[in-house]
């Protein structure tokens, strides 16, 4: 199977004066296939807006190639280009009376005439796409009078009228609610599926991309772009360096970023399943450190109703997850004090 | 509401104002100084020249008719002049007169002018075929001047709110070069400058008619080749770019197509303000949609019985003479606008 893009010692950023050019990371080499589902995550200002910018054909590559169905993007017309690549921006329009229908027909226009004149197969195609986003009864309404989400659903629905085989999307879930960003997630994997289309998308948002995608890009100021599926580059520690900041690190266990903290009461926490994760989160937030190690001295057993701590060969039964973090501070500042 | 019903009802009130329109054109044929009747006016259009009243045939086809011809054309160009501003720079107070295109036109024809008086030392007679062909060139080329000045700061500036800054600043720089102008001219050509500045509709005669018409009509045939690429230029410039269109072509034709229909009705009318600013925004409310197919046509009707209506004010029955159409398209455009952005407060938070 031919890829639909392929980016061969693709160098991406601005040129920064007349002589001299700045790439923002080593060359990047990639292939996408049809029916890949893509996340470009890394930390703000890594380039990611830019590497999608420059697939897109917004802004020119410093060097390297962009094959698109492996013929270079610069030898496509901006009307051949249309039908290859759509795009969703995180820029809206903010004309008055522009309807959500008039919007996503826009996505129709690469393949009709001169007037705009659409016939009955392309609005049938406006309205499968409508109807797919889930937005069909936003028809009528004016694109300034929809929320963020459903804005974001119609530039999506245009951009699935315009029936491209690569959609590109820079940072499609930044103004969603976390919900929204879950519903967005969903929709756009569904389209994946269905329309066997690729579907590149930016986000910063770690959290959703590790349980949305099945393949990860990573960037980072300087490195060479790594690839892979989410889980590997958990595992492998890539997400760790990749996210590098002073004061946090990426917990493979838990799946996010916590404050990175040497000192700290170490606690061991099992039981239900449920409660415990729930008490962790509570422990983390107080300062406690998580212990794998079954013999340490804090010690919390969970039930469904009940938490044991355990501590110094006595036990203290607390009935939330609020008591058992107030006993243990306690508990940390007798010993402080007694020592 | 279907979309068929939907377009039913705007080619409905498309007819209704092209009603209107003639409603309004017959009037300017009626009312002036002399108000002729129903019978004069019938008469003169439906029989031979020489078979009717020389006076009332001399009126209304010599003065009248010329007249609201070439209001219904200035009215109808400026307008989409105005619509395709304000539609390529996304910003509903863009027009020709703001963006400094007018005062472009004005500094060339101020230079022409009161520069031939003051480089000759007689005043110049600008009433003759080659007169006006002078004048239309100046005002052209002062507009193109500023266009194209626009244009290159438009490259550097991507902000548009920016660029429309630098277009009220250039039209002041040309204001004051205007100024230095005026200083400097003599009397006779000073008061010809000022009697062009205060725009009229009476200044063409049936034969400049010609080129006034011609230079317009062919503007506004061209400006229905833009109705794609306007209504993608809508969704911004990226998307726009991304649905296929070659953004930095266009952009120049539009910038071009609008001045150049600046130009050409300055050079004949004089300055008219607020026709360009206040039409579209009229269009859009009265049809509430943002297709090109509809605001262009719509724009051409509306702009035309709007300038039509302004002739008709400026001429109230009783007065002997007509008041500077650029202050009543001024006293009547302003409060349009005004309305329209009060208006639009509420339009963010009622949903249709």
């Amino acid at each position: 199977m031919t890829p639909i893009l392929e980016l061969q010692s693709l160098e991406i950023g601005y040129p920064a004066s007349k002589d001299s050019q700045h790439a923002l990371v080593p060359a990047v080499s990639l292939e996408v296939h049809q029916g890949d589902f893509i996340a470009l995550s890394g930390a703000n200002g890594t380039g990611k807006s830019t590497l999608l910018k420059t697939i897109a054909g917004i802004i020119p590559s410093l060097d390297g190639k962009i094959l698109l169905h492996s013929k270079p993007l610069q030898s496509y017309s901006a009307a051949e280009k249309a039908l290859l690549v759509s795009i969703v921006l995180t820029e809206y329009p903010e004309d008055q009376f522009l309807h959500a229908e008039d919007v996503v027909a826009m996505g129709r226009y690469p393949h009709i005439g001169f007037w705009g004149i659409m016939s009955a197969s392309d609005r049938h195609i406006v309205a499968q796409s409508m109807e797919s986003c889930g937005i069909s009864h936003l028809k009528g309404r004016r694109l300034v009078s929809l929320s963020d989400g459903e804005r974001q659903k119609t530039m999506i629905a245009k951009a699935l009228a315009q029936d491209s085989p690569l959609i590109i999307l820079d940072e499609p879930s930044a103004f969603l609610d976390y919900p929204g960003k879950i519903e967005l997630m969903q929709l756009l994997k569904q389209l994946v599926k269905t329309s066997n289309k690729a579907i590149i998308f930016s986000s910063h948002d770690l959290d959703l991309v590790l349980r949305s995608v099945d393949q990860l890009w990573l960037m980072a100021k300087g490195q060479p772009l790594v690839t892979g599926k989410p889980e590997e580059l958990v595992l492998s520690g890539q997400i760790n360096r990749y996210f590098d900041r002073d004061g946090l690190s990426f917990d493979p266990l838990l799946g996010h970023f916590i404050p990175e903290r040497k000192k700290g009461w170490m606690v061991y926490v099992n039981g239900h399943h449920l409660h415990a994760k729930w008490l962790n989160n509570s422990l983390l937030r107080h300062g406690f450190l998580l212990s794998a190690n079954p013999d340490e001295e804090l010690h919390v057993a969970c039930e469904t109703e009940t938490f044991t701590i355990k501590y110094k060969g006595k036990a203290y039964i607390c009935s939330t997850i609020d008591s058992v973090t107030d006993k243990l501070m306690q508990l940390c500042a007798n010993e402080i004090s007694s020592s | 509401m279907t979309s068929e019903n939907k377009m039913l009802k705007q080619l409905i009130l498309l007819l209704i104002i092209t009603i209107f329109l003639v409603v309004l054109f017959v009037m300017n044929l009626f009312f002036g100084s002399v108000t002729l009747h129903l019978g004069d006016v019938w008469e003169v259009l439906t029989k031979q020249a020489s078979a009717s009243d020389p006076v009332k045939w001399s009126i209304i086809m010599q003065f009248r008719m010329p007249q609201a011809l070439t209001a219904m054309l200035a009215g109808s160009g400026l307008a989409v002049a105005g619509l395709l501003l304000q539609t390529l720079f996304r910003n509903p107070l863009a027009d020709p007169s703001i963006l400094g295109i007018s005062s472009g036109a004005s500094l060339g024809v101020a230079l022409l002018v009161l520069g031939f008086g003051a480089a000759s030392g007689y005043a110049a007679d600008f009433s003759g075929w080659l007169g006006h062909i002078g004048i239309v060139m100046a005002s052209f080329s002062g507009a193109m001047l500023i266009l194209l000045l626009i244009t290159f700061l438009g490259r550097h500036l991507s902000n548009t709110v920016s660029l429309l800054i630098a277009g009220i600043m250039i039209a002041y720089m040309a204001g004051a070069l205007v100024g230095i102008a005026k200083y400097f001219s003599q009397k006779e050509d000073l008061q010809a400058f000022v009697l062009w500045g205060m725009g009229s509709f009476s200044n063409v005669g049936p034969n400049q008619l010609i080129f006034l018409s011609g230079g317009t009509l062919a503007g506004l045939m061209y400006s229905f080749f833009l109705i794609k690429p306007l209504n993608m230029l809508l969704l911004g410039e990226r998307y726009a770019a991304n649905l296929g269109l070659n953004v930095r072509r266009t952009k120049v034709i539009i910038l071009f197509l609008s001045g150049f229909l600046t130009a050409v009705i300055t050079a004949y009318t004089g300055p008219i303000a607020f026709l360009g600013l206040a039409v579209p925004h009229l269009a859009r409310n009265i049809f509430r949609n943002s297709n090109h197919i509809v605001l262009v046509p719509a724009s051409v009707l509306l702009g035309a019985a709007l300038a039509l209506f302004c002739n008709l004010v400026a001429r109230l029955p009783g007065f002997d003479t007509s008041l500077p159409i650029n202050a009543v398209t001024s006293l009547i455009g302003a409060p349009i606008v005004v309305w329209i952005i009060m208006k639009r407060q509420h339009l963010y938070t009622t949903s249709n």
